[in-house]
């Protein structure tokens, strides 16, 4: 077999019928007398059959795919700048593409990171530089309420999965962020998050008993929240009392609040004065 | 044989041309006619490179976004269908490789005898077509690159030369070892009883031929 197998350079042309006429007949000619090149090129048409095998793509809809891609071209030099949303967009923008960087990983995970990610300081800075860019007080309240959803959200992943750190850190950090905005809650929107509580109260009650001092504390918190003490929420939360949450355990959480006191039921019947309108705007709150 | 740089003369129709600079100058509209001219092209690309209909319009959105991005520092020195078969070879195969293959090459050195005709058979052809798109991502550059042009987007060895703009006697070579390398890495996958030796272990029926003609 040791004769000339230069033919071997061209076998892969050959199995594709790429080779010239005289070329082709020296291959087949060589191919003839040579079992080991035979055998090769059997090996090479098996390999073709196989490359050769890739499936068609079914139709695609053009419509939509020009849609998706138009709202991704980039926009040429934008006639009305609105300051404080390209800022925004710039910041966000940088901070992501460091959380690329540092990990490697698409630049929009850190949006969505839990407290156990190694992403997750760099969402929290970037909530703070979406709060530091937005001006506008309807605006941000909205942003501000998007926070504090975010970190009920971790925390009930955190508890969901036993972390219960973890689950707690959101949960302080929640009870802060609602201190803040109560005053300018609504009342549809203080019933929202005293809804979520009562839902994250029930997993983490499944898990330990420490976090409910801080849900109720939270809940407390929505009911104290400056309204007059006729309130129908806080008669709803105050004969909520049966709710095994009272007993201050908030202080065996660490936090040292004494929001907690007897009080604190977070009390599944918010429905009561649901629709009630908004009591919130503009009122100095009570803290 | 002969080792001849094809050098032709531009592709493309003027209307084409003016789409391109059009485009190149922030015009959306010539831009979407652009996209609709070759929207089908970049999509089965991605698509035999992927086999999955989702992952080939992600990257093809890529794709058309880089040639976007690339369109005013294009100087149609060559045509544009090269140019965009270039980006969308370098494209499908980054893709390729940030896919995960669910089976090791290793886990897959036995297929399943005896089941030519039967579901299994499918099943086994779709595993070892995934090994195969990885195998060819992970080929050496040059030869990646000229197999993909062949593979994927169904190029002649005439037009990877003119993509590419390489030599013909070039692309033979590179073809050649590209095709030795990957056979020699999916050994046990290819690998057949000697009773056997003419056939595949996959299917051959619905095969695509590739485009061995001129253009």
């Amino acid at each position: 077999m040791s004769v000339d197998h230069a033919a071997l350079d061209q076998l892969v042309p050959y199995a594709d019928e790429a080779l010239s006429l005289t070329d082709r007949a020296a291959v087949a000619e060589h191919v003839g007398g040579c079992p080991s090149c035979a055998l090769e090129l059997r090996r090479l048409q098996q390999l073709n059959a196989v490359l050769e095998g890739f499936p068609p793509a079914p139709p695609s809809n053009f419509a939509a795919f020009w849609m998706r891609l138009r709202a991704r071209l980039p926009v040429p030099a934008p006639a009305r700048p609105a300051f404080p949303v390209r800022r925004r967009a710039a910041l966000a923008f940088a901070l992501a593409a460091v959380a690329a960087l540092a990990v490697g990983t698409t630049a929009f995970a850190a949006g969505t990171a839990l407290p156990d990610s190694p992403l997750y300081p760099v969402k929290l800075g970037e909530e703070e530089l979406q709060l530091a860019v937005t001006f506008a007080p309807q605006a941000r309240l909205q942003a501000e309420i998007e926070i504090a959803n975010e970190r009920l959200r971790e925390a009930r992943a955190m508890a969901g999965i036993g972390k219960s750190r973890l689950a707690d850190q959101s949960l302080r950090d929640f009870r802060r962020l609602l201190a803040q905005i109560t005053p300018e809650l609504n009342q549809a929107e203080r019933a929202s998050f005293q809804l979520q509580l009562t839902a994250l109260q029930q997993v983490t009650a499944l898990h330990r008993p420490e976090p409910r001092g801080l849900v109720a504390t939270g809940a407390h918190l929505l009911g104290l929240s400056g309204e007059r003490p006729d309130d129908a929420t806080n008669q709803a939360v105050a004969q909520a009392g049966q709710t095994p949450t009272s007993t201050g355990t908030a202080t065996a959480t660490g936090t040292g609040d004494h929001h907690g006191g007897g009080s604190g039921g977070s009390g599944g019947d918010v429905g009561g004065d649901r629709g009630g309108g908004n009591h919130g705007g503009g009122k100095p709150g009570g803290h | 044989m002969e080792s001849v740089a094809v050098s032709e003369p531009l592709e493309g129709d003027a209307e084409e041309r003016r789409l391109i600079d059009r485009s190149a100058g922030g015009d959306q509209d010539a831009f979407r006619q652009l996209v609709q001219r070759y929207h089908r092209l970049v999509i089965s690309i991605a698509f035999r490179a992927l086999g999955d209909m989702s992952l080939a319009e992600d990257v093809s959105q890529e794709v058309f976004l880089k040639v976007y991005r690339g369109l005013p520092a294009y100087r149609h020195e060559k045509p544009f269908v090269h140019w965009l078969h270039r980006v969308a070879g370098n494209a499908v195969t980054d893709a390729i490789r940030r896919v995960k293959p669910i089976v090791s090459l290793d886990g897959m050195e036995q297929p399943p005898a005896g089941h030519e005709g039967d579901p299994q058979d499918l099943v086994v052809r779709h595993d070892l077509q995934r090994a195969v798109r990885h195998a060819i991502a992970k080929l050496p550059p040059p030869y990646r690159d000229a197999l993909a042009l062949q593979v994927f987007s169904e190029l002649s060895y005439e037009e990877i030369a003119r993509t590419l703009d390489i030599p013909l006697g070039t692309v033979m070579s590179r073809l050649n070892s590209a095709k030795r390398l990957l056979r020699d890495r999916l050994g046990g996958l290819m690998a057949t009883t000697p009773g056997d030796a003419g056939r595949p272990n996959t299917g051959r029926e619905g095969t695509v031929r590739f485009n061995r003609g001129r253009l």
